[in-house]
């Protein structure tokens, strides 16, 4: 038998084994993407033998129990990405978030000589034929916290696809491995292989979608952030009638991979990495779809760390990067993470595409949010005179560049304080207009 | 016809120059060193002229900050300055927030874009006279210049025979249109600097302890920017112990010029311009002991090797250095370790400069940090810097997570990969002692 299979039965181990490695005072981390869930429930019944553990887990998916109250001397919780199911525990205290640069790096980041996990749990595929696992639909930062971590223990899912780019580790590299179980049916279930379910988007989306499209133009490379207002815009037609489209982005909307599939995004203007759709996770919508992903040669699964490099993106010609924000304020400075104290979400790979697409030959940071949202008391403009206090700047006003509603564009690059006032005015709700107005004299 | 001639040719009076803006141009003025001799000429044509777009950043006082000058000049400030701030407060000046290193020509040329830096009807800047072969130099002030030769219709340079001839962009005499000689014998042709004020002592004494704090956070090799404000500026003062420090920042300090001589800075362990001082502009400061030694050791000095603005801010490019150390000082931060550097409660009380970009740039740099200096008081002592909330209306320089040591009189705390209580625990250990208590209640609301 060959040394990596004897190797790989060697290190297969139960759940509940790979959980009682875990000792109280340690630092554990999940991965970014799905979060090994047997390992995450055999650690969470360990409730009452263990004090001071510190899990991180980047992006919650599944709800384990330890978000809840009266698990925090057991588990102090820390995460990257408020999802819906901890928004309310970030809110109450009970739940802490890791702030973090350039690179949405998990616990404990990327750079210089940062101390790793001392447990380090994630999911692969099953070994190929020369020992080698796959990440399956989602690398991000996985190969460098196995670097850093002290120990190892990933869950082993079949059911995990295969990419080409550097989406891959060699069974020599993991400590332990852990039969996968399987999660189908679980509530708060996330990033499943089949992708995500398609939500009908709001109404306004329609429209922003038609504006956005007049900025993208034939043979440009788009990158798409995650959100309510971003992913629907491929379905609702902002790329109709556009040709040789690159894609550099994080992971892939609806509409996406079909649009790969069918060559509208084929890559042949590229600058960098011509030919590929480079992406550091997918999701397609349907189980098809991902088989299509399956070992497709057109598409790379590329480390975040190089995803998002400046340098990397910047080195794309018509570089266009559309994202999403929460508010944004009459100077122009943008917030995609909380509204007031309120956490919703992350500001993920937003700045280095922004400074990427600035400096992109060609390039233009597109940011698209709807002009107002339900409030308690009715609609609140989302373009506002100054941010509620407790807000996250996420973007400095001097990056701010095209700003898309669903009433038309503001172009804010390099304008003054009153032609950028007078701009974001013009794209707010009517209804809050002249209140903006007054705000902005002042 | 060699350049001698064209020279010649060109040579006309400040008022003549003028001639060339008309109504609704679009006028580009150096950054740091405004030709005054044609400002004032620009400025006595109040009568003749409508609705002139001017961009500067503004150092020196001009007629059309003061009302009555609304309609023929349409001012815009790229930094707020003491020239300005009133102006700005009343409205006849307006902001434009904007980032040096982030302007592409080929972005700022399409239908409504640029009008800071670039796609100008006309540029003014200031040269020395020519060398041997015709070409000027941009002297001590360089900033936008070259990007404002490159892109204007028309080129007005005023000559000033007092600056220091620098090496790195220079313009030629073919690239210019009229040419200006400024009167030798005239104060408003000095060298463009700053006037030497001493500042508050005891604030100069905390300055002092930041910087030295700071400057432990530095290894032999690294290779430094150092942004505007006491305290970091300070920090070169204790560079005295390191060994092949390289320069790489927008502006150049006399104590920059002292460790040169000393040594201490060699650029010898850069990745790219290795060996090479890298700026935009060098401070003069009038009236210094060291004001003229300044002068003398940037003229003709091939280690100095001044770009333009838009090149020296190029975020690529500073991360092409390994060990890249930036070094700025902040007005104020949260508890989140948000920082502000230019934008304080709705009024704009500075610039961005180059901070932002050297702050992303040294994220990608191999061993790079990002150190900010703090002053942890203001108002003598009455209000802490460190804020657990900035006011409705502040301007954040710098997100989150992109301030990696905060160093403050109380010492210097490392915020990488912290979350956000443990930011905020960190943060608050280098408040000052009578703001401590006040600022853990407020984080234990907040966070």
């Amino acid at each position: 038998m060959e040394r990596w299979r004897e190797e790989f039965e060697r290190k297969m181990i139960s759940a509940e084994d790979a959980a009682n490695m875990v000792k109280s005072g340690d630092r554990v981390a999940f991965t970014m993407g799905r979060e090994a869930y047997a390992v995450g429930m055999a650690l969470a019944v360990r409730k009452e033998e263990l004090k001071d553990v510190k899990v991180y887990i980047h992006a919650p998916g599944y709800d384990l129990g330890w978000y809840d109250k009266g698990w925090q001397d057991s588990f102090e919780i820390t995460i990257g990405q408020p999802t819906a199911l901890v928004q309310d525990a970030v809110y109450e205290h009970d739940v802490d978030v890791l702030i973090h640069g350039l690179i949405p790096a998990g616990y404990p980041g990327l750079r210089g000589d940062a101390v790793g996990p001392d447990v380090l749990i994630t999911e692969v595929s099953a070994p190929d034929d020369l020992g080698f696992c796959s990440f399956g639909n989602s690398l991000w930062d996985k190969k460098k916290q196995i670097q850093k971590s002290k120990l190892t223990i990933a869950e082993v899912n079949g059911n995990l696809i295969r990419t080409y780019g550097n989406n891959y580790i060699h069974v020599s590299e993991i400590d332990y491995f852990v039969p996968h179980v399987s999660t189908e049916g679980m509530p708060g279930k996330r990033g499943s292989l089949t992708g995500r379910e398609f939500k009908e988007p709001p109404p306004y989306v329609k429209k922003i979608a038609g504006y956005v499209s007049d900025f993208i133009r034939d043979g440009d490379t788009l990158q798409i952030g995650v959100g309510r207002t971003t992913e629907p815009l491929v379905s609702l037609g902002m790329l109709d009638m556009k040709s040789d489209l690159g894609w550099h982005s994080e992971a892939t909307p609806p509409g996406i991979i079909s649009s790969i599939r069918s060559g509208k995004i084929n890559g042949s203007r590229k600058t960098i990495n011509q030919g590929k759709a480079v992406v550091t996770s997918i999701g397609g919508s349907s189980r098809e779809e991902m088989e299509w992903v399956d070992r497709n040669p057109l598409i790379w699964l590329m480390e975040v760390e190089y995803l998002e490099d400046i340098r990397v993106i910047s080195a794309h010609d018509n570089f266009v990067s559309i994202n999403s924000a929460l508010m944004v304020d009459l100077v122009g400075q943008i917030a995609c993470e909380t509204i007031g104290r309120k956490r919703y979400s992350l500001s993920g790979g937003q700045l280095p595409f922004a400074c990427g697409a600035w400096l992109s030959k060609g390039g233009r940071y597109i940011v698209v949010l709807s002009s107002t949202v339900e409030g308690r008391n009715g609609p609140v403009s989302r373009i506002v005179p100054t941010f509620p206090p407790g807000t996250v700047s996420s973007i400095p006003a001097v990056l701010a560049d095209y700003i898309v509603t669903e009433y038309g564009v503001a172009r804010l690059a390099e304008k003054s304080l009153r032609q950028r006032a007078d701009a974001l005015i013009s794209i707010a709700n009517p209804d809050f207009r002249s209140d903006l107005r007054k705000a902005a004299m002042e | 016809m060699n350049w001698r001639e064209k020279y010649r040719e060109k040579i006309v009076s400040a008022d003549e120059a003028v001639q060339c803006v008309k109504s609704k141009d679009r006028v580009i003025i150096n950054l740091g060193g405004e030709p005054r001799h044609c400002l004032a000429a620009l400025a006595l044509r109040r009568d003749a002229l409508k609705g002139v777009r001017l961009a500067c950043s503004w150092v020196y006082d001009h007629p059309w900050f003061h009302p009555g000058f609304e309609e023929s000049f349409d001012v815009r400030a790229t930094f707020t300055t003491k020239a300005t701030r009133q102006a700005i407060k009343e409205r006849r000046v307006d902001w434009i927030p904007w980032l040096p290193g982030l302007g592409d020509r080929d972005r700022s040329l399409e239908r409504d874009r640029g009008g800071v830096q670039q796609n100008a009807d006309v540029a003014f800047i200031v040269v020395t006279p020519p060398d041997e072969e015709g070409y000027c130099s941009f002297g001590n002030q360089m900033w936008n210049g070259p990007n404002a030769v490159r892109s204007a219709k028309a080129v007005v340079a005023e000559v000033n025979e007092r600056m220091p001839f620098t090496f790195g962009d220079n313009v030629h005499v073919s690239q210019i249109d009229y040419l200006v000689e400024a009167p030798v014998d005239s104060t408003s042709t000095s060298v463009p600097g700053t006037e030497w004020t001493t500042s508050n002592v005891e604030e100069w004494e905390k300055a002092q302890v930041i910087a030295a704090e700071a400057a432990d956070l530095i290894r032999d090799g690294d290779t430094v920017q150092v942004g505007i404000g006491v305290p970091s500026e300070s920090v070169i003062h204790y560079l005295e112990t390191k060994n092949d420090i390289g320069i790489d920042t927008e502006v150049i300090y006399p104590q920059i010029i002292t460790l040169m001589k000393k040594g201490i800075i060699t650029g010898a362990r850069k990745n790219v311009n290795k060996g090479k001082v890298i700026a935009t502009a060098a401070w003069i400061v009038h009236g210094h002991p060291q004001e003229k030694e300044t002068v003398e050791s940037l003229d003709h000095n091939p280690t100095f090797e001044f770009r333009d603005f838009s090149y020296i801010c190029n975020v690529p490019r500073i991360a092409s250095n390994d060990n890249m150390v930036t070094i700025n000082t902040l007005l104020g931060i949260d508890l989140l370790g948000q920082a502000t550097v230019d934008f304080l409660g709705g009024f704009p009380i500075a610039g961005q400069g180059g901070q932002l970009e050297y702050c992303i740039g040294s994220h990608y740099s191999r061993g790079g940090r990002s150190i900010a200096c703090l002053l942890s008081c203001a108002k003598g002592g009455k209000a802490s810097r460190i804020v657990p909330q900035f006011e409705a209306g502040t301007g954040i320089g710098v997100p989150m997570g992109y301030v990696d040591y905060l160093v403050t009189e109380h010492g210097s705390v490392n915020l990488e990969y912290k979350t956000r209580r443990e930011r905020a625990e960190a943060i608050i250990s280098v408040a000052h002692p009578n703001f401590r208590d006040e600022l853990r209640k407020a984080a234990r609301q907040i966070l």
